[in-house]
């Protein structure tokens, strides 16, 4: 590699964030390479990040030698121009724009920040000099901003990220506590495309319809207090709605979480990777997802993929399937570790600094 | 490894559905009815997004419009021959009355107009006060959050050392 530097760009951070994750794994794998290679955030990280990203007003001016990593999600207007004026050789890594339909009655700012992501992809196509996309799902998505030859690669991509940590034995007893029959858990921000409110409904038909004792676990940070109050809202008009909010968990107790749940059910109807029923395979449970976006070409034949336009009843009678089914269960557990070494035979990074290598001579 | 057969599960799960249906174990317009519950809490909830106002403030131009046409004089052209002549005669001698209710509705769309532009301003206003008092709030209750989360750290902390500790004991 001839390149000084390949600085990375992300518009926030957080040590709870799949992409700042990615973007940790491949800063290690350049620096492996003796690449300078940092981490810079448009707004700065938050309360989990120390040192390992810096606010991007900091960012060193590199040469034409140089390269940058975009790491694509949102947009801010702010950032633009900042990106454009830049001399390295642009990099565009496309990790999915939520579409803004979802958050324009809610949140009209946060809209017009995924409004701007997606005009910002045009904007800046013409600088882009590679495109990286993490899923088939996502290239298609960029294929229709005139990116061409996009190559799929989910890189920084590691299911067994938190499969070292310890398990939460004072969750672990609390969990217990709670859900005696054990619970069905759900990783993700709480947020509208999400669909947290299928989640609560099907675990309220589990118990109501089937009778099953079962509760359910969401983990992930309420990041619009205004939608999570809502989804509370309807968790009181479900009585039969079992649910813990953990809210933001550390990796710990994420770890525990994966490795004691009966379930993992993603409700999700936009992804553009789906990080956590990975994560959950790796952990050893059996996953049940909606098949929207990105996401059946992420889990492959290793979980129940429910149909994208299936409604709550066909989800229900899955979880219901997989949680009466000793050997369904098994079998997808089987299939979910043979998936996670599928990923991880491939070894993402390794391929993403492979593809880089024609533009670093 | 043995495959899963996804599309055989898939028919066993839709068969379920049919049969549960069928004994009512789910009633019938059971997802409509959950859709349409949240789809009320979230009505709710999310007011204040600005379409109202729009509407209102469209209603406004309108109606300055409408009395800047005011002008208490109506059209004299007519289909049937001579009768324009008729009608400007007919204009010119009521004339005196029509713009002088003409002047007197003004008066009265003018009062209204006044009327709604403040309505309008309120409107805008509260919308703004409220999406900046949601912003307050949620920055506040995150900056909370991220306290109540080290407080946890440190007494986590604290408790392995404490631990640790008793063991040296």
């Amino acid at each position: 590699m001839h390149a000084r530097s390949v600085h990375q760009v992300v518009i926030g951070a957080s040590t709870r964030d799949a992409i700042t994750n990615m973007a940790l794994t491949m800063q290690s794998a350049l620096r492996e390479r003796s690449v300078g290679s940092d981490i810079y955030a448009f707004l700065g990280g938050d309360h989990t990040i120390t040192d390992e990203v810096i606010h991007m007003d900091d960012m060193p001016v590199g040469g034409p030698d140089d390269v940058v990593v975009y790491h694509s999600s949102f947009g801010q207007s702010g950032l633009t121009p900042k990106l454009m004026e830049r001399p390295e050789k642009l990099v565009l890594v496309y990790h999915n724009i939520t579409p803004w339909r979802y958050y324009e009655d809610i949140d009209a700012e946060f809209a017009a920040g995924l409004k701007w992501g997606r005009e910002e992809l045009s904007i800046i196509r013409d600088k882009v000099v590679a495109s990286f996309a993490d899923s088939r799902f996502n290239a298609e998505d960029l294929a229709t901003y005139g990116y061409e030859d996009t190559v799929v690669i989910p890189a920084g991509l590691r299911p067994r990220r938190i499969n070292d940590r310890a398990t939460d034995v004072r969750l672990l007893g609390e969990l217990n506590h709670h859900f005696p029959d054990g619970f069905i858990l759900f990783v993700s921000q709480v947020l509208p495309h999400k669909r947290v409110e299928l989640a609560l409904e099907a675990v309220h038909l589990l118990r109501s319809a089937h009778g099953l004792d079962i509760g359910l676990v969401v983990a992930g940070p309420a990041r619009r207090p205004v939608y999570f109050n809502d989804v509370k809202r309807m968790r009181a008009k479900l009585p039969e709605a079992h649910v813990l909010f953990a809210g933001e968990v550390s990796d710990e107790q994420l770890a525990t979480l994966y490795r004691a749940c009966r379930v993992y059910v993603s409700t999700s109807d936009h992804e553009g990777l789906a990080v956590p029923p990975l994560e959950a395979m790796a952990c050893g449970a059996p996953v049940v997802v909606r098949g929207c976006g990105a996401v059946p070409d992420t889990v492959g034949d290793a979980a129940l993929v429910v149909p994208a336009e299936a409604g709550v009843c066909e989800l229900t009678e899955a979880l219901a399937l997989v949680l009466e089914n000793g050997d369904l269960a098994a079998r997808l557990r089987t299939r979910g570790h043979a998936r996670v070494k599928e990923i991880e035979s491939m070894d993402p990074t390794a391929e993403f600094m492979r593809a880089m290598e024609p533009l670093f001579s | 490894m043995e495959n899963i057969d996804i599309d055989s599960i898939l028919s066993t799960i839709r068969d379920e559905v049919a049969r549960r249906r069928a004994d009512g174990s789910y009633p019938p317009g059971l997802e409509n009815e959950l859709e349409a519950e949240f789809d009320h809490i979230l009505s709710l909830t999310h007011r204040g997004d600005g379409r109202r106002s729009d509407e209102v403030h469209e209603l406004l131009v309108q109606l300055r419009q409408n009395l800047h046409d005011l002008s208490g004089l109506t059209s004299a052209t007519s289909r049937i021959p001579g009768a324009s002549i008729f009608h400007r005669v007919v204009r010119r001698l009521i004339a005196r009355h029509t713009m002088g209710l003409a002047a007197q509705a003004r008066t009265v769309d003018e009062t209204i107009g006044r009327i709604v532009g403040l309505l309008a301003e309120e409107m805008m206003g509260r919308e703004d006060a409220d999406k900046r008092m949601v912003a307050a709030l949620s920055k506040h209750v995150l900056d909370r959050v991220a306290v109540v989360d080290h407080l946890v750290m440190t007494v986590t902390e604290l408790e392995s050392k404490v631990r640790a500790l008793e063991g040296k004991k």
